[in-house]
Order: structure tokens, then C-alpha cells, then sequence
């Protein structure tokens, strides 16, 4: 039986206001006859009402099942049901399970059959917002197909040139009048832009201008961010009235760049899947309005590849895959198709269980940053490179900034004095043993965090770098501290 | 890509001196910065009469430099650390808390049933358990404005979380708290800090903390007087006596009460003899052959200044009448003890004499007030049976909370089943119900099984809920509290059933039996095998 921890449980609600009003039903005194098998969990729950709400959880998806009247899937007391599955799995005690749930697996296997195909198409229609394609297996009507879509993607490309086109004057004029001048802009010099962008089918283009509006109040070194923002904005820009002389992949890369949406399933149509067994290495989930963005990252333990699962829920529906922190799950993913693929779209994935271990196949701060730099080379746009690093120890400067210190040799031992700042004037790919710190972008307490697992030893610790700090996102102590370590 | 940067050779460029002139250029605006552009090694397509020139060097030359600066990215030179704490924290010799420990200590600082954790962390050491890694900061963070914790969340952090702590200025208070509170604090500290200070120094050292406390005193405003006589209630000695006798006629009321009520206590007391003075005479006990009989007689003076040097204010909200409120003060300041000693007489019966004079409110609140303040468990007891024994038609109310507060559970509990069982029905006016719910941790086996009792048959009578819903209600989350983790099946097996068919109530039952079921599974944990 695999069980369950509290984390992937979590990992399942994607509401916060179920999983708060979960935590509340995660205790026994209103449970009663609990149970579970190898593929589902129930119990039956003390509501308002007469009769108790029947709860069942399909393990094998997971699928939330209850006869409470909540629209939210996992309902709360689904929520409930599976934290106390993931607490006190020993509570979950009877192994028959009752009649209703039965019949709702039974009814599930009938439909799994039909399932994937119904799925795909409503996903289809769910993620580019256009109707479902209609297959049509008549040639002419086919053909007529064919050559209204080409007109309405030349229609798109003049409006999108149209967009570009305004977009560059109105940054010259910014620069013209310079950056200084932005401080006394009302919102609307910069939503108004975005708008017209939003307008001109450009979306990619108007969530850079929205970002530019916050930059001002993030920091004294905005201006310094903000021109090299408009200066990387500005060389996409140009090259939007010459898409169609560039290199398939440059031109794709650029399109979602621009903000033209691909749709899943083209992605798994056109680009092959990558088989191998996928870790997923982190999951950060973020709320906008009533719509939960889930980034989560994997790791093909073959190929060494990392792939960026992106999700959305729209007011409290489950995430289109079961995706949890820690989880092994062997299936391929297709990569969307540019110039450094790192976004994919997971095919059929099957979980295998959890992992505890750091994973290996990491690198060091050199590496790191020769990596960056080609990639940068590859693709020009690129805002964060994962990475897995090893033998970095987190420290707080004096200034209360967060650095992960890479130490010249291995291990630091208890009597190793602290070592002399290293000459920055010297290249480090020539000595790759010299000390290093790179910049931590996490908040106070995250940086206690690490500092606290880490106990002054050195962490395996994946995140994104950004070109000039690292975003930490999990971290593996190592194993267990060593008093004498071999050097 | 034709201006793709990062593959045209560029023999001149400088990204650092590059950047800061277009920088310059960009922030002040390209028409008000007429300076010469860098080129970045780039050409543009456009011819350089173009009107936007300018414009547009700038733009594909900051883009340039900005791809340049990320590829080139070298990190700053290693800045020195804080050198004071070890380099790696010294091994943890205690075990952590398992995976169901550390997960139940996470509910807690999330602040499911917090209330529970203190005593939870206090149990750990004992267990010679220490709290994991990964909870370290989130415990630290919910101690660090909580003082009340730090003690024991500084016993459970292991040597990783003193390690950790110390690195912190923010969490170093609380594994510093257990040490010797710095002398800088008494100068500067915050009134609270300076009554810790002087608190820790007169459970050391007595005498000092009178010297100190005796030289600031005069210079204080009244609120910190106050604050810092009662200070004096730790190790209160006749040697305090000459400097509290100083404050009774203090210009504040607030500071007079203070030093009165330490100078009552203090053995021996010079103030409680003054006053033993002036009230022995106003309470007789007539002894007849069969019956005995208190009379009480109000002060024959008015109130003068001198009153004041026996610790008698002139008015006192407490007691209706001037010279009522003179009597009602001094007795409420006497050690009951003494009356029943100089009578030689039970407090019960005492009681029961007082209740026949027309001051028997006067007396019972007083003699209350004196029980609690001279700790007298004996007087507290006696006051707390006859009040409940039987419906007292008085016009006051006892000080139920503080007589409790004297009083073991075992004590409480020998009070209360009898009260009980004289009236076994729970019912909104029950006599019994409000020093019940008064009766704290952990509760007597006897006392849950005899109330749960009392429960299943309220809740057993479903057309009755809607009269007993708030004092059930009241009750259960009472016990919620009290209830010792090992009477979980005591509570449960009765109670659980009833849960379908409680209307109203089915919140409050199931809280009670999640919270005897939550503390059980932390008391599993304090034996579960780390991870």
C-alpha cells in the first residue's frame, strides 16, 4: 500500500479555503465507518444534515467522490478524508468497502474506456479558448478548412505586426522622454499599453508591460532593471515584422514568447515524447483572483532533463494531472517546441512512488553559470535556468542578504578557520576549487530555513537562477553530518 | 537574428562603463542627455538620419548589455561571515520526533489545538526528544513574540536550534531568556523587562533587589511603581516592611493598593496588627448556652488621614456605605485564619453565623477576598462549600475564580461530586455548572465519569437541547480543555453515538472528542521511533 504524506495530500487541494475547512474534518469524532484498500479510501462524515455525507476517494487517479452538495472538488471532506488518510492511515480501518463506493468505481472503470478522448478535446477547448476542432474526414470541406484557418492566422500576424509596430513607438518615446519620467506616470500610461497589446493578440508582450509598471516598487535599482527589461522587450520586438524569414524553431520560440498560445495536444501531435523516469523535483503554486497557477518541475532521471509542467485551476477544480512534490512518475512529456525546450506537456504518466534522496546528476556554481551563458546563447529571452547544485551552505551576510557559499574544498570541517575572500578579478572557469557565493532570492525566513536543514553542511539545492540570484525551491540536507569527512 | 549580439564580436566593449553611460542616457531621457552613445560594436539597419536613431541605439544597446551582463554574470567576492558562532553546528545527541510527531507539531504551530502546545514542547525533554530540523523555524518564529514559550521551546531546539538561534538577533532572546538577564535592561529596559529583571534578581538575591528597588523608587512615575513594587512579591519579608510602609500613603491610590496588599502579607505584619487594633472590637461572639451569635458594630470615628496609615481608603466601590466600606477594607485585608483562630470556631460555622447578621454580604465578599489574598486554601474551601451547598439568598457573588485557583484538582473535585450528585440533572441554572467549568487540568477520572454521565442523559433528550444548548455547549468545550488524553474512551464510548442526533451541539462534542483524540496522538508521539 503506498501511503500517503501530508504534503502530497496538500499537493491535491488546490482550494486554500477547502484545505483549511479539510484540516478541521482531518480528526475522527465525526467519521464513521472508515476504511480503505489498496486504490480507495472512504468513510462517512457528520454534516448539518440527518443522514452523513459518504466520502470516497479513487487512489489510482486520485478522483474525490462525495454526496454532500459542494461544487469544489476535493470538497472539504474530501480534503478531510485524505489528510487523515495521510496522518492516521491505521483510523481507515475496515477493508470491505461499502456498497456505494463500489458502485461509483465500477462506474468509473465503465467510463475510463471513453475517458481520455472525451478529455483531451474538453481540455483542447478548456486551454486555447477556441471551439473543440471538428474532425472531418471529407477532403473538400477539409481543404475549405484549411484555407480559413490561413486567413485568419494572416489576419493575426498583420494585427500582431500592427501591435509590434505601435509598441515600438511607444518605447522610443519612453526613452526619449527617459525612465526618470515614468515615476509621475498615472497606472494607466502602462495599462493602456498593455490593453492595446491584449487587443492586438501580443498577451506575451502586455504581462511584460504589466511587470514593468511593479519594477518601480521593488527595489532602488529599478531604473538599472527596468532599462534592461525594455532593452530585451525591445530586441523581441523587432523581430516580429520578420517572423516569417526566421528558423522554425526561433520563429516558435518567438510566437510564445509574443504570447500565441499552442495548444496541448499539438504539442503531444508534433513534438516526440521523451520516455523516462520523471521526478518532480518541486511544485510552487500561486493564486491570482479565483485562477491557481501551479509550476511544477521535473526531472528525467535518464536523460538528466528538466521540464516545466505549468497547470491552471479555475475556482477550486482539480489540476489536470496528479502531479505531487516528491513523487517518481515513469511516462514521457512533450516539449513545446523553441529554442531551449523546457516547458512539456506530460503524457500518460504513471506514479511509482515517492523519493527521499537527493537526486543526483548536479552541478556546481561554474557549471551553473557556463550553463546560463549558453543557454542565454540559444535563447535570448530566457528568464530562469533550473538547476541542481551541490555543496552550497547558505549563509546570511551583514547586510542580511541570503548567499549559498560554495566552500574551495568538499566539506567544511568544525576547525576549518574561514577562508580569505577570493580575487573576483579572476575568471573562475580557471579555478574551478575557489570559493564562491552566489546570491539567494528567497525571503528572511526561507533563508532560515535552508541555514536550518543545512546545520553549516553543504545542501543539494534546486531552484531557478535568474541571471543574477538563485531562486531556491526544495533543498536535500546531506545525508548525515560527517565529523571527519575524506577531503 | 541579424542583431543577435552575443555572436558579434565586439573588440571595444566595456559592459560596466557601457551600461552606467546608458543608463545615464536612458534615465535622464535621450532628448535631454545629448552624451555620445556606446555602440556596443552593433549597426543598425536603419540609416542613422532616421529620426528615432537615438531612440532606438539606446533601446538595442541596453538589451545587448543586458544579455551581456547575465552571460558574464561573476559572482561578488565572498563576503566574511559572522565568525562567533560555530561553522557547523555541533551533532544532535537527542532523537527527533518521528514523522507523525513532527507532523502533529506542525498542526500546532499552524495553531490546531495551540493550546496544547506548550505542555506538548515541555514533555519532549522529558522524553529526550528534541524537535526536527526542518520545524526549527517555524517553532523559533512562533515563540519569538510568545515570552511565555521561550523556556521551553528553548529546552526542545536540540544543539542544531541553539546553533541556529544564536545566528539570529531575533530568536537569541529566547535560548538567552533562561540566562542572566543583562544589567542594561534595569537602565533601559521596558517596564516589563525591568519587572523581569527585578523579579529573577529577588528570587536571587532579596535584599539587593530592595536596595535597587528602594534607590529608583522616589523617581518613578506611578504606573512603574505599581508595576515594580509588586515585584516584592517574590521572597516578601519583614525586612520590606520599612520601605512599603513608605508608599501606603503614596498620592496614588493605585501604588497605596499595591504596598497594602504586599504589607498584609508580609509575616508578621505591623499593618495587620494596627488594623487587628482597630477591628477586633467591632466583631463579638456572643456564646449563649445553646446558640452562639455574631454581632457587629460599624466604626464609631469618620475616616481621617490616619486611616490611611493602616491601609483604609476612604471610600471603596466594593462595600455600599462610608463606614461599611471602612469595615469591609480592613477585614478583607486580615488573614481569615485569624478569626476563626481567636474564636476558635470552623470557618463553616463562622459562616453560617455571619449569614444571619445583616452584614452577611459584607463578610462573605471581604472574607473572600482575604482568603484569596493570604492563600488560605482551609478558608477557601469552607467559603466555596457553603456558598454552593445550598441556595444562598445574598446579594453578592463569590470570587469563585480566584477561591478556585487555591484549591489541588483532587480538593476541587471533593467539592464538586457531592454538589453533583445532590442535583444530577444539567440544566442552564444548575448551581453546580459555573465551578465546574472552573475545575482546571487534568481532571479526576471520578469527576469525567460522573459528568459524562450527567451528559449522555441531557443529550439523550433530544426536545431538551434547545434549553441546555449553550450551558452543554459551555461545558464541552470546558472539557475540551481539562480532559486528561487517557479518559478518551471514557468520553467517547458514551458520548461518540449520540453525535448523529445532536442538533447544535454536534460541533461542540466533536471538538471535544477531536482534542481528547489529538492529545492522545501526542502523547504516542512522545514515544514513537524518529523516522
Amino acid at each position: 500500500m503506498t501511503s500517503w504524506t501530508e504534503a502530497q495530500a496538500r499537493a491535491l487541494i488546490t482550494d486554500p479555503g477547502t484545505l483549511k475547512r479539510g484540516q478541521e474534518l482531518a480528526a475522527p469524532a465525526k467519521w464513521s465507518n472508515l476504511g480503505q484498500t489498496d486504490t480507495a479510501a472512504w468513510g462517512e462524515c457528520k454534516g448539518s444534515g440527518s443522514t452523513p455525507y459518504q466520502t470516497g476517494i479513487d487512489l489510482q487517479e486520485p478522483a474525490f467522490k462525495c454526496s454532500c452538495p459542494s461544487r469544489v472538488f476535493p470538497c472539504k471532506h474530501g480534503a478531510g478524508l485524505l489528510l487523515l488518510l495521510a496522518r492516521q492511515p491505521q483510523l481507515l480501518s475496515s477493508p470491505t468497502p461499502p456498497p456505494w463506493l463500489q458502485e461509483w468505481l465500477a462506474k468509473r472503470q465503465q467510463t475510463a474506456g471513453k475517458q481520455p478522448a472525451q478529455r483531451t478535446i474538453q481540455q483542447d477547448a478548456h486551454l486555447s479558448g477556441l471551439p473543440a476542432p471538428v474532425e472531418n474526414n471529407d477532403s473538400g470541406a477539409a481543404s475549405e478548412a484549411e484555407l480559413a484557418r490561413q486567413k485568419r492566422e494572416a489576419q493575426r500576424l498583420v494585427r500582431m505586426q500592427r501591435g509590434a509596430e505601435e509598441l515600438e513607438t511607444w518605447l522610443l518615446d519612453l526613452i526619449r522622454a527617459g525612465l526618470a519620467a515614468t515615476e509621475s506616470q498615472p497606472p494607466s500610461f502602462w495599462e493602456n499599453q498593455a490593453a492595446r497589446l491584449v487587443d492586438n493578440q501580443l498577451p506575451g508582450l502586455a504581462a511584460n508591460i504589466r511587470e514593468l509598471a511593479a519594477l518601480r516598487h521593488q527595489g532602488t535599482d529599478w531604473p538599472e532593471r527596468m532599462l534592461a527589461r525594455l532593452g530585451e522587450l525591445y530586441l523581441l520586438v523587432r523581430t516580429v515584422p520578420r517572423l516569417e524569414q526566421l528558423p522554425a524553431a526561433t520563429r516558435q520560440e518567438i510566437l510564445q514568447q509574443l504570447g500565441v498560445s499552442v495548444k496541448k495536444e499539438e504539442v503531444v501531435a508534433t513534438q516526440p515524447g521523451v520516455a523516462d523516469t520523471w521526478w518532480a523535483l518541486s511544485q510552487t503554486t500561486t493564486e491570482e483572483d479565483r485562477l491557481t497557477v501551479r509550476r511544477s518541475w521535473l526531472q528525467g532521471q535518464e536523460t538528466g532533463r528538466f521540464a516545466l509542467v505549468v497547470e491552471f485551476s479555475f475556482g477550486g477544480q482539480a489540476f489536470a494531472t496528479p502531479l505531487m512534490p516528491a513523487g517518481c512518475y515513469t511516462g514521457s512529456l512533450s516539449f513545446y517546441p523553441g529554442l531551449l525546450p523546457l516547458r512539456a506537456v506530460p503524457g500518460e504518466l504513471a506514479f511509482t512512488g515517492t523519493y527521499s534522496l537527493a537526486p543526483l546528476g548536479s552541478t556546481g556554481p561554474a557549471q551553473l553559470l557556463n550553463d546560463y551563458a549558453t543557454a542565454l546563447a540559444q535563447q535570448p529571452w530566457l528568464r530562469e535556468l533550473p538547476v541542481l547544485l551541490a555543496g552550497g551552505v547558505p549563509h546570511q551576510t551583514a547586510s542580511g542578504d541570503w548567499v549559498l557559499h560554495f566552500p574551495t574544498h568538499g566539506y567544511v570541517t568544525a576547525d576549518t578557520s574561514t577562508t580569505l575572500p577570493g580575487n573576483p578579478a579572476t575568471p573562475i572557469e580557471h579555478q574551478p576549487d575557489r570559493e564562491v557565493a552566489l546570491p539567494l532570492r528567497c525571503d528572511e525566513l526561507t533563508g532560515w530555513e535552508l541555514r536550518a536543514l543545512s546545520g553549516g553542511y553543504p545542501l543539494t539545492v534546486f531552484g531557478e537562477w535568474t541571471g543574477a540570484a538563485l531562486r531556491p525551491l526544495t533543498c536535500w540536507p546531506a545525508p548525515s553530518p560527517v565529523s571527519n569527512p575524506a577531503c | 537574428m541579424s542583431e543577435t549580439p552575443t555572436t558579434t564580436p565586439a573588440p571595444a566593449l566595456q559592459p560596466a562603463t557601457d551600461w552606467q553611460r546608458i543608463l545615464r542616457v536612458a534615465l535622464l531621457g535621450s532628448r535631454q542627455a545629448p552624451d555620445a552613445l556606446p555602440d556596443a560594436g552593433l549597426k543598425l539597419p536603419e540609416s542613422n538620419t532616421h529620426p528615432d536613431y537615438r531612440e532606438k541605439q539606446v533601446l538595442l544597446t541596453a538589451g545587448t548589455l543586458s544579455l551581456i551582463r547575465k552571460a558574464g554574470f561573476r559572482p561578488a567576492p565572498v563576503p566574511a561571515f559572522a565568525s562567533d558562532v560555530p561553522v557547523v553546528a555541533p551533532p544532535d545527541t537527542a532523537p527527533p520526533l518521528g514523522p507523525a510527531g513532527a507532523q502533529l507539531l506542525a498542526q500546532l504551530l499552524e495553531g490546531t489545538h495551540a493550546a496544547l502546545l506548550r505542555g506538548f514542547l515541555e514533555d519532549l525533554p522529558r522524553h529526550g526528544r528534541r524537535v526536527p530540523h526542518q520545524l526549527l523555524v517555524s517553532l523559533l518564529e512562533y515563540a519569538r513574540p510568545r515570552p511565555d514559550l521561550h523556556a521551553a521551546t528553548a529546552a526542545v531546539l536540540g544543539q542544531r536550534g541553539v546553533w541556529l538561534a544564536a545566528q539570529n538577533p531575533a530568536w537569541q532572546p529566547i535560548v538567552a531568556g533562561s540566562r542572566a538577564v543583562e544589567e542594561a535592561v534595569w537602565e533601559t529596559g521596558t517596564i516589563r523587562e525591568r519587572v523581569n529583571f527585578l523579579t529573577h534578581l529577588r528570587g536571587a538575591s532579596p535584599a539587593q533587589a530592595r536596595e535597587l528597588l528602594a534607590a529608583t523608587l522616589p523617581q518613578e512615575p506611578a504606573k512603574n511603581q505599581t508595576a515594580l513594587l509588586e515585584a516584592l512579591g517574590t521572597g516578601l519579608s519583614p525586612a520590606d516592611e520599612a520601605l512599603l510602609e513608605q508608599y501606603l500613603t503614596s498620592k496614588s491610590k493605585e501604588v497605596r493598593q499595591a504596598a497594602r496588599l504586599l504589607l498584609a502579607r508580609v509575616p508578621g505584619s505591623q499593618l495587620v496588627e494596627r488594623l487587628w487594633q482597630r477591628v477586633e472590637p467591632l466583631l463579638q461572639l456572643k456564646r449563649g448556652l445553646l446558640s452562639k451569635k455574631l454581632l457587629l458594630e460599624l466604626p464609631a470615628q469618620a475616616w481621617d488621614k490616619t486611616w490611611l496609615t493602616d491601609g483604609v481608603e476612604q471610600r471603596d466601590t466594593r462595600f455600599s456605605g462610608d463606614k461599611a466600606a471602612l469595615l469591609g477594607q480592613m477585614v478583607a485585608l486580615l488573614p481569615p485564619h485569624r478569626w476563626s483562630g481567636h474564636w476558635n470556631i470552623a470557618p463553616t460555622k463562622l459562616l453560617d453565623l455571619a449569614a444571619g447578621t445583616e452584614w452577611a454580604a459584607l463578610l462573605l465578599s471581604a472574607w473572600a477576598e482575604a482568603a484569596i489574598l493570604h492563600h488560605d486554601a482551609g478558608w477557601a474551601v469552607a467559603l466555596l462549600e457553603w456558598f454552593f451547598e445550598q441556595p444562598r439568598k445574598l446579594a453578592t457573588t463569590l470570587p469563585a475564580a480566584g477561591l478556585v485557583k487555591l484549591l489541588s484538582a483532587t480538593q476541587l473535585t471533593d467539592l464538586v461530586l457531592p454538589l453533583l450528585n445532590a442535583t444530577p440533572h444539567l440544566t442552564p441554572d444548575v448551581r453546580w455548572l459555573p465551578l465546574l467549568l472552573l475545575v482546571p487540568a487534568p481532571w479526576p477520572e471520578r469527576l469525567t465519569r460522573r459528568v459524562v454521565e450527567l451528559l449522555r442523559d441531557a443529550l439523550s433528550r433530544p426536545e431538551q437541547l434547545h434549553r441546555i444548548h449553550y450551558a452543554a455547549s459551555q461545558l464541552l468545550e470546558h472539557m475540551a480543555q481539562v480532559v486528561p488524553a487517557a479518559q478518551h474512551d471514557l468520553c467517547a464510548q458514551p458520548l461518540q453515538p449520540l453525535l448523529q442526533n445532536v442538533p447544535y451541539l454536534h460541533n461542540s462534542l466533536a471538538r471535544l472528542l477531536n482534542a481528547l483524540h489529538f492529545r492522545q496522538q501526542l502523547e504516542a508521539a512522545l514515544n514513537e521511533p524518529p523516522g
